[in-house]
């Protein structure tokens, strides 16, 4: 086991660069579709609740493997969208967290009470201006504690990467399983990595969310 | 529809019911579970809750992927084999219940003092106030998540495929693997499956949630 190590650490270095590319990816995507369902374009509505609806109630990983496998055998244009499994894990990823993000964000905006809109109105804010400076900054503060919950949800998924052969902690570790046969140890061992970082990241949201408490 | 997709579809069939199966026995464990579990951490003193909080926090921390490849292939090597169909369903009601335990005590702290206070009143013995006055009242705020509870344990029994059950999951990979034609539509098919048994239950979620508030 001491010799899979540096084959580990590798893991888990790419177990982090997919979560934080996914956290940041999916935090784009639920604030750009949030941003959609609110709008005043009825079609930007519907498309945004169809994206948010299809990919928040499927399986994060039918569609890693929709991705990886299917889209390059689409006719015509399927070769163009021949991915690599590390960037297809990591979509499929964005995909299913973005989605469950623009309905937690968009709940957050609801949950704004109406009288801070038509004040900020009231004062010749542009709409833009009073989703920037009013709205947004209370629905994210609403919204934090679910959006922590989704960030530890995404960690805890970037172990399906490893179902396309991609090495993250996970798949390293399965690989040296296969090579040396010591699985229920190793398991444990990465079990409780994911544990403590699973750990850390409650501890930081928590973290978060007493700061913006205090700010109010 | 083409004639390879006809002679894959008794399979995934056969798969969809595998994929129901799994999940029904999951949540019937998970419930079970988080009611025995939940009930019990709004009794008892602090200091007893504590290694139950631990055991939560362990079940549902832990990705339900490391914790199936444990029961797996881990637990052969310390002397208890488990099938696995079984390891699929112990994982997943593993992580459901700790999910179901935290449903049942919030519902449960949720009810207003009051309650217990005019129980107490009125004489009513510890668990006569838990179960003829707090409980029925928990019930109805304890149904749309678990409503919810049960598309997230569909969701992810997708991941029993990995370990080699053949739910819908692995019966689409069966039938790729044989003819890789398939690929497109079958992975299609996938989605198109999980959306329509999901949605509507996300949907009887908050739709219960609004009527009951």
């Amino acid at each position: 086991m001491r010799d899979a190590a540096p084959q580990l650490a590798r893991g888990f270095v790419l177990t982090l660069e997919i979560a934080a590319a996914g956290t940041a990816g999916a935090l784009v995507v639920g604030a750009l579709g949030a941003a959609l369902r609110v709008s005043q374009s009825r079609p930007a509505r519907v498309a945004a609740t169809a994206f948010t609806e299809l990919f928040r109630n499927t399986p994060p990983l039918v569609q890693i493997y929709f991705l990886f496998f299917a889209l390059p055998e689409i006719p015509g244009i399927g070769p163009a969208l021949r991915l690599p499994s590390v960037v297809a894990a990591t979509i499929g990823l964005i995909l299913h967290q973005g989605a469950i993000n623009v309905e937690i964000l968009r709940a957050g905006l609801e949950a704004v009470p109406a009288g801070q809109r038509e004040a900020a109105s009231a004062l010749g804010l542009s709409r833009f201006d009073q989703l920037r400076y009013v709205l947004v900054p209370q629905a994210v503060r609403i919204s934090l504690p679910a959006l922590g919950n989704n960030v530890i949800s995404l960690f805890k998924n970037t172990v399906l990467v490893s179902s396309i052969g991609v090495l993250d902690l996970f798949g390293a570790a399965n690989d040296t399983i296969a090579q040396i046969l010591v699985s229920a140890e190793l398991f444990i061992t990465v079990g409780i990595v994911y544990l403590v970082c699973v750990g850390l990241l409650g501890a930081l949201f928590r973290a978060l969310e007493k700061r913006a408490a205090l700010a109010r | 529809m083409n004639a390879s997709f006809a002679t894959a579809l008794p399979s995934l069939l056969r798969g969809l019911a595998t994929t129901f199966g799994i999940a029904s026995a999951a949540m019937l464990l998970a419930v079970a579970a988080g009611f025995a579990v939940g009930i019990l951490r709004s009794q008892v003193p602090r200091l007893l809750d504590l290694p139950l909080l631990a055991a939560i926090e362990f079940a549902r921390g832990i990705p339900l992927l490391v914790l199936m490849y444990f029961l797996f292939f881990g637990l052969p090597q310390l002397g208890m084999r488990a099938s696995s169909n079984g390891a699929a369903v112990a994982a997943l009601a593993i992580y459901a219940g700790s999910l179901g335990s935290e449903i049942v005590r919030g519902a449960i702290v949720s009810i207003a003092a009051g309650q217990r206070e005019a129980a107490a009143a009125l004489g009513l013995g510890r668990l006569q106030t838990l179960f003829l006055i707090v409980l029925p009242q928990a019930l109805r705020r304890m149904l749309p998540p678990f409503v919810g509870l049960f598309a997230l344990i569909v969701e992810s029994s997708t991941l029993a495929s990995l370990i080699g059950v053949t739910e819908l999951l692995q019966s689409v990979r069966t039938n790729i693997e044989r003819d890789n034609a398939l690929s497109l539509p079958l992975y299609t098919t996938a989605l198109v499956a999980y959306f329509a048994i999901n949605y509507p239950i996300s949907l009887a979620s908050q739709r219960l949630e609004k009527s009951l508030s």
